[in-house]
């Protein structure tokens, strides 16, 4: 099999077929993203560690059964998905933002003025506290748009929700990152 | 889960997701976890290559014939005969050929050589349970043995508890053997048959020697096969002894006063006898002979009245 021009799922399939080589190709292809959606979400590299090694961890052990219904890339986030939330009833999550969060960031100091010219470093930072101001399954639809280019309808199957919850929330994470984020 | 068309994102998401800031430290997995996982999707493969399947049953087949084996050789170790068992058909073979010859052969070289003497003595009861093992060569004496033994019992009995017999009344004792056992009486003189007995034990011995497998199997098959299977040299001998044996004791059960003599020595008939022995000598002159003989017999039967040409005789 050409590995080049396979598809995920062609590889998925040979590998469920005694083929190894087709899961290297298949892991090279979606390592570097996933681990960064989980360490986006996680933000802590021994955790993305554990929760990637899990998560292919099952890709492997569902290989027989795996059926080429939807594309590997929505199962492999569905799986990852999944997995975050374990990670999260484990912990009882993390606690919500405080009603006053908005007057806390206020009193922050922030050395960025609208008169400074914003470097591409300080413009990286501001995207990131942005994203960490999201409410989770926000920032989580956010993140499976613009880093993995799902559609609204593969969101919706990761994430386990509707269409239209996923546009809702994708909306309103647009939203208040065009307002933290200068133009 | 189905397929949806792919839907390119716009400008505005395009430029946030190339400002997305880049996680803290390392974005991709490390070294040695892509080793981790690609070792254990190549380890998930192994279990289904039909090598590693080959070399766990390679092990199964011998082991599962071992086992059988085990198994055969305990049970037939558990199954086999009891040694006991086997040891005594020898000697019983060789107390059924001392039987053979007759009650004089009590006192026979055969009888003699008997290695165990006690075997002459135990009761029927012993050798009937002794039966699963008989002789496939030699059934007769089988049949003959189960007559033999109470004879043989019977004969020490007599012989220990009786004082001497009368000299002069021969047919007192001669007929006592023959009236334990019709079969018995059927078969040749005493003599002759003392004669044969050594030999007979001797083919005997030789015969539990070298058919032990086939006794087992004609144990297994019945007396009525093994009678079949007797040699042609003994044939007539073995159809005279088991075909009329017991019909012809049946047959002396029900008519003993016709054809079997008097079975103990105070019967009317042998005191008859012996008076007209007495008789007998008085006619030819021996008249020492016959008093001497009508002492005895006065001291065995006191009580019976004499007739009158002998009452002379009496002091």
């Amino acid at each position: 099999m050409d590995g080049l021009d396979a598809s995920d799922e062609a590889l998925m399939l040979a590998y469920a077929a005694g083929e190894a080589m087709a899961f290297e190709q298949l892991y090279a292809r979606h390592r570097g993203k996933l681990y960064r959606y989980l360490l986006r979400q996680l933000r802590d590299s021994a955790l993305a560690d554990e929760l990637f090694q899990d998560v292919w961890q099952r890709v492997i052990s569902a290989r027989a059964g795996w059926a080429p219904d939807a594309g590997f890339a929505t199962w492999l986030y569905t799986i990852a998905h999944h997995r975050l939330g374990d990670h999260w009833r484990s912990l009882k999550h993390r606690p919500s933002a405080p009603a006053d969060a908005d007057e806390r960031m206020a009193r922050v100091a922030d050395p960025d003025t609208p008169e400074r010219v914003l470097s591409e470093f300080e413009r990286r930072r501001q995207l990131q506290l942005a994203l960490d101001d999201l409410p989770e399954e926000q920032r989580e639809v956010l993140l499976l748009r613009l880093e993995q280019e799902l559609t609204l309808e593969e969101i919706g199957d990761v994430t386990g929700v509707g269409r239209e919850t996923v546009k809702s929330r994708l909306r309103y994470a647009m939203d208040k990152l065009r307002a933290r984020l200068p133009a | 889960m189905n397929r949806h068309p792919p839907q390119p994102l716009d400008a505005e998401e395009r430029a946030l997701a190339a400002r997305l800031p880049r996680p803290h430290g390392r974005s991709e997995p490390g070294p040695d976890l892509d080793a981790r996982i690609l070792a254990a999707a190549r380890a998930a493969l192994e279990p289904a290559r039909p090598g590693t399947t080959a070399r766990r049953r390679s092990w199964i087949a011998p082991t599962a014939i071992a086992a059988s084996l085990l198994l055969a050789v305990g049970l037939a170790w558990q199954l086999r005969p009891p040694a006991a068992l086997e040891a005594s058909v020898p000697a019983t073979t060789a107390t059924s050929a001392a039987a053979d010859a007759g009650g004089d052969a009590l006192s026979s070289p055969a009888f003699e050589a008997t290695p165990a003497p006690a075997a002459v003595a135990v009761p029927s009861v012993d050798l009937e349970q002794r039966k699963p093992m008989p002789l496939p060569l030699e059934p007769p004496l089988v049949a003959k043995h189960e007559h033999a033994a109470p004879l043989a019992a019977a004969k020490i009995t007599e012989i220990a508890a009786a004082p001497a017999p009368p000299p002069a009344p021969p047919a007192p004792a001669a007929p006592a053997p023959a009236m334990a056992d019709e079969a018995f009486a059927s078969t040749p003189p005493a003599a002759e048959q003392a004669a044969t007995a050594p030999a007979r034990a001797a083919a005997l011995a030789k015969s539990a020697q070298t058919g032990s497998i086939a006794r087992e199997s004609a144990a297994a098959a019945g007396s009525a096969s093994l009678r079949q299977q007797a040699p042609p040299a003994r044939a007539a001998d073995n159809a005279t002894l088991d075909t009329t044996a017991v019909p012809r004791a049946k047959q002396a059960a029900a008519e003993p006063d016709e054809e079997v003599p008097p079975a103990t020595a105070d019967a009317p008939e042998v005191r008859d006898a012996w008076l007209k022995r007495i008789g007998e000598l008085l006619k030819q002159g021996k008249h020492d002979e016959a008093k001497a003989s009508l002492a005895e017999f006065r001291r065995r039967y006191p009580d019976v009245s004499l007739p009158a040409d002998l009452r002379k005789l009496e002091p």
